[in-house]
């Protein structure tokens, strides 16, 4: 399962992400779901999300968040959700390609082009910043968003 | 003249402070801690066994950008900081709280204007509160569905 995960995040911001995540302070766990498709209101599928066990927020006197810690970051990819992704991908239709993260999705990706893209924002999401910024109210996406999408972009050559 | 000066200067200090300090009792902020993580057992967020983590959760003013606390009448957010997952809006009227959970925009939005006018914030605050809910509730669109309960009510926190 390693192997997997690190072949998937092959590209050159991928391997940065890879390197991210084995050199984490926090301890990251990946778990593989196999069995459920979580989806938004709209019935589309969410291929990922990342969940922080005992987290605290640190604040000033006043009440304003300044700091944020957690023991473990778990990081849940929907396999189901890919394979329906890589599909969509390789049915020889531009327009019926999926989005990922509101990126449209290249032609031609396979299941581990996919997960790459998908664990390199969710690793996004283990760090400290990103949490930090997700506490103060801030837009928690735009970081790993641009990690995605760069390695839908390095996948494209 | 020094004098004045350091006078002026204490009593900003102390009124900063004053305005600082946190306004709810332990217990109300206790109590609307289980009341949430109850709601996120209920919608399936939560695991029964996280009954009793009270912690899991963060509470935050949208407008004036601090945690669950210091502001006796406000509206928040409530979130356990998972990616890819809904915020939830709550408004609080002192220990009274309310969890917008309704799956209908318009019938939270209606709750919120209405809260607003109820406690007379004004129209410019009145605008940023909107703005910030609105944004919420946009971001929740692309978002894992939890369980819906599509029912709002106060719920007193006093004890």
């Amino acid at each position: 399962m390693d192997r997997n995960i690190g072949n998937s995040l092959r590209t050159d911001t991928g391997q940065e992400k890879f390197n991210v995540l084995v050199n984490s302070t926090t301890p990251v766990q990946i778990d593989f779901n196999t069995k459920d498709t979580k989806a938004d209101e709209k019935g589309k599928m969410i291929p990922g999300e990342t969940i922080h066990t005992d987290f605290s927020v640190g604040t000033d006197n006043s009440g304003k968040v300044e700091d944020v810690s957690f023991s473990k970051s778990v990081i849940t990819v929907y396999a189901r959700n890919i394979e329906v992704l890589e599909q969509a991908s390789n049915d020889g239709n531009k327009k019926t390609s999926g989005d990922l993260y509101r990126t449209p999705i290249p032609e031609n990706l396979n299941f581990s082009d996919i997960l790459g893209a998908i664990l390199g924002h969710e690793i996004g999401h283990t760090q400290k910043e990103n949490v930090l910024t997700m506490a103060k109210g801030g837009n928690a996406e735009t970081e790993p968003t641009k990690v995605s999408n760069k390695i839908l972009e390095e996948l494209k050559n | 003249m020094n004098n004045k000066i350091f006078k002026v200067l204490f009593f900003c200090l102390i009124f900063m402070n004053v305005l600082a300090q946190k306004k709810d009792k332990i217990e109300t902020e206790k109590c609307i801690r289980k009341e949430i993580v109850n709601f996120f057992i209920n919608v399936n967020r939560f695991d029964v066994q996280k009954k009793n983590d009270l912690n899991s959760i963060h509470i935050f003013e949208i407008v004036e950008k601090r945690v669950l606390g210091y502001d006796e009448i406000g509206i928040y957010f409530c979130s356990d900081l998972s990616s890819h997952r809904k915020k939830y809006l709550l408004l609080k009227n002192n220990q009274e709280i309310k969890i917008l959970n309704s799956t209908n925009v318009s019938t939270n939005m209606e709750e919120i204007a209405s809260f607003l006018k109820k406690n007379n914030v004004s129209n410019s605050k009145s605008i940023l509160y909107l703005k910030e809910c609105l944004e919420i509730i946009d971001s929740n669109i692309e978002k894992i569905v939890d369980k819906a309960i599509d029912e709002q009510q106060w719920v007193k926190c006093d004890n």
